[in-house]
């Protein structure tokens, strides 16, 4: 079958799906054959890119190992919640309903005064000493649970306006400021993606520039003897996608790597605050949509390089 | 198979190469085109194979008014045509063979075929035990004849040869005449820029000679 074009001129014998898949292998093995011709101009660029590709994948892979580190911690970091001396325990319970009715709120377990010296005994190991004191200084508490990821300044505020409560105290406020911070560092490895994700894109698309420069003659000669720009941009597509390919493996190796390195501090950072703190590498879904975003950049650098630069060469 | 209507062309810088050309060449024909440096025969022949656009007047090749043919089609306009052009010559990273086949290559023909035609090509210019040479291995007339037979191993009705003899010694030349002569007995039609006039005398066959840029009485 050939199609003809408007013009009567016969434009395109229809290729075999195995003569297309052929093809496309030729030019994929020929644009990573090429490398070898300059292996350290290749190694070069290839390390650019996986370094813009691996710095937000590490700050990624940061945020999301100190959230999870976070998760853990705030299930144990309780909200106390202090009454006004000589509130009787009635009004106590009262509020403890109302604020377990409370929709960020998980769990409040009550402590009489007494039961709230015991354990202050307990846990501090003053037992002895306190046995001392004639009158109990605690005042009624309540141990407020609040739901994981909650506003708690918010329900600090609601439990502040209680009226018997007198004071709610949180010991785990930095904990709301390293969200907050986390937050920022977020949207830094996102704009960091972005920009970085763009230099990728031009070193591409100027390695691709290079590799048409040198090889105008060739492309010349090609397009004189009938080859079409998708045949000669074909190879350097797939050059694009290799850089891409390879770069983003390497920026997985490393930043695994640099996974490994951070552990032995984190862990002692996490034995003073959080609990369980250890950077978890990229697991297999990251380490693919690491893989796809750098087979796109690589394919997009190249096919800019070669939609710009390939159609003003010309045999003549 | 190649028509002139009353044909222009003004380069972007104003100079006008070709000045109101008109001819035919029937199908079959060997035809010389002549004249002295300058006088339009390389801008004549980058007409057709659609290098250069005409500026007035139409050029009509194998049936297809060029000037119809949009840019995306343009590559499967020069499948039709084998080109020996002096400055596109070889690709020196590449083997004998491989430069030969690449109009095969690029126009998508089955592999087993593109071996096939490759060595009837090359053996056709006595190349045939040099397949897997790399061109910088041959002497410059051999390297001419691997042009030719990449211009040849498609089969081209038509075949457009820009100063092919350009400095090869006269003995050379007659060869490659002589294996021009042979492709237009199987019914090629060419078109030949030389300036080589003894050699034209010699072959006698038609002539069309340029004088800057106007069609002259040879
Ligand atoms: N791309 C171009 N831009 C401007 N002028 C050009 C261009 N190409 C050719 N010319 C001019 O057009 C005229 C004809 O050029 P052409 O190459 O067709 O001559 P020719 O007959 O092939 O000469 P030669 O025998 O030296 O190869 C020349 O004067 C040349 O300077
Ligand atoms: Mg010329």
């Amino acid at each position: 079958m050939v199609k003809i074009s408007p013009t009567g001129i016969p434009v395109r014998a229809n290729r075999s799906v195995k003569r297309w898949l052929s093809d496309h292998l030729d030019a994929c093995l020929d644009s990573l054959g090429r490398f070898v011709l300059s292996p350290l101009q290749t190694l070069i660029t290839l390390l650019v890119i996986a370094v813009a590709l691996c710095l937000p994948s590490m700050l990624y892979m940061l945020v999301k190992s100190v959230e999870s580190g976070m998760v853990n911690i705030q299930q144990s970091a309780d909200v106390s919640v202090y009454f006004s001396p000589g509130i009787d325990e009635e009004t106590s319970l009262q509020v403890q309903s109302k604020i377990l009715s409370l929709e960020s709120v998980s769990a409040a377990r009550f402590l009489s005064p007494d039961r709230a010296l015991q354990e202050f005994k307990e846990f501090s190991g003053l037992g002895e000493a306190l046995t001392e004191l004639s009158e109990n200084p605690l005042p009624a508490t309540l141990l407020v649970t609040p739901d994981v990821d909650q506003d708690i300044d918010a329900l600090i505020r609601t439990i502040e306006s209680f009226e018997a409560v007198d004071q709610v105290q949180f010991d785990f406020i930095w904990l709301q400021r390293l969200r907050a911070l986390l937050e920022v560092v977020d949207q830094i490895a996102l704009v960091l993606a972005a920009v970085l994700g763009t230099g990728v894109i031009l070193i591409l698309g100027n390695t691709i520039r290079l590799e048409i420069e040198s090889r105008r003659d060739e492309v010349a000669v090609v397009k004189l003897v009938g080859g079409t720009n998708a045949f000669v941009q074909r190879p350097l597509l797939y050059s694009g996608v290799w850089f891409g390919l390879l770069g983003a493996l390497i920026a997985w190796f490393l930043t695994n790597l640099f996974a490994w390195a951070m552990s032995k501090p984190l862990d002692s950072l996490g034995q003073l605050y959080l609990r369980d703190l250890s950077l978890v590498g990229l697991d297999s879904l990251e380490l693919l949509v690491l893989l796809v975003l750098g087979i796109f950049l690589g394919w997009l650098g190249a096919w800019i390089a070669a939609a710009r630069h390939l159609s003003a060469i010309e045999p003549g | 198979m190649i028509q002139f209507d009353s044909v222009s062309k003004r380069y972007p810088g104003g100079y006008e190469a070709l000045k109101n050309v008109s001819f035919q060449l029937p199908r079959g024909e060997m035809c010389f085109l002549t004249g002295h440096s300058g006088a339009g025969k390389s801008t004549l022949l980058k007409l057709i194979m659609l290098m250069e656009r005409a500026t007035q007047g139409q050029v009509i090749c194998q049936g297809v008014n060029l000037a119809r043919i949009s840019k995306k089609h343009i590559p499967y306009h020069r499948r039709r045509i084998g080109v020996v052009f002096q400055n596109h010559s070889l690709l020196n990273d590449r083997t004998v063979f491989d430069n030969v086949a690449l109009p095969l290559l690029v126009s998508g023909a089955p592999y087993q075929e593109t071996g096939r035609r490759v060595r009837a090509a090359l053996d056709k210019v006595g190349l045939l035990t040099k397949e897997k040479k790399l061109p910088v291995q041959l002497s410059g007339g051999e390297q001419q004849r691997v042009g030719i037979a990449r211009a040849v191993v498609h089969k081209p009705d038509l075949l457009l040869a820009d100063e092919p003899t350009g400095n090869l010694d006269p003995e050379l030349s007659a060869d490659i005449m002589k294996l021009f002569a042979d492709f237009n007995a199987v019914g090629v039609t060419m078109l030949i820029a030389t300036h080589d006039v003894d050699l034209i005398r010699r072959m006698g066959r038609a002539e069309i000679k340029l004088d800057s840029g106007r069609l002259a009485v040879p």
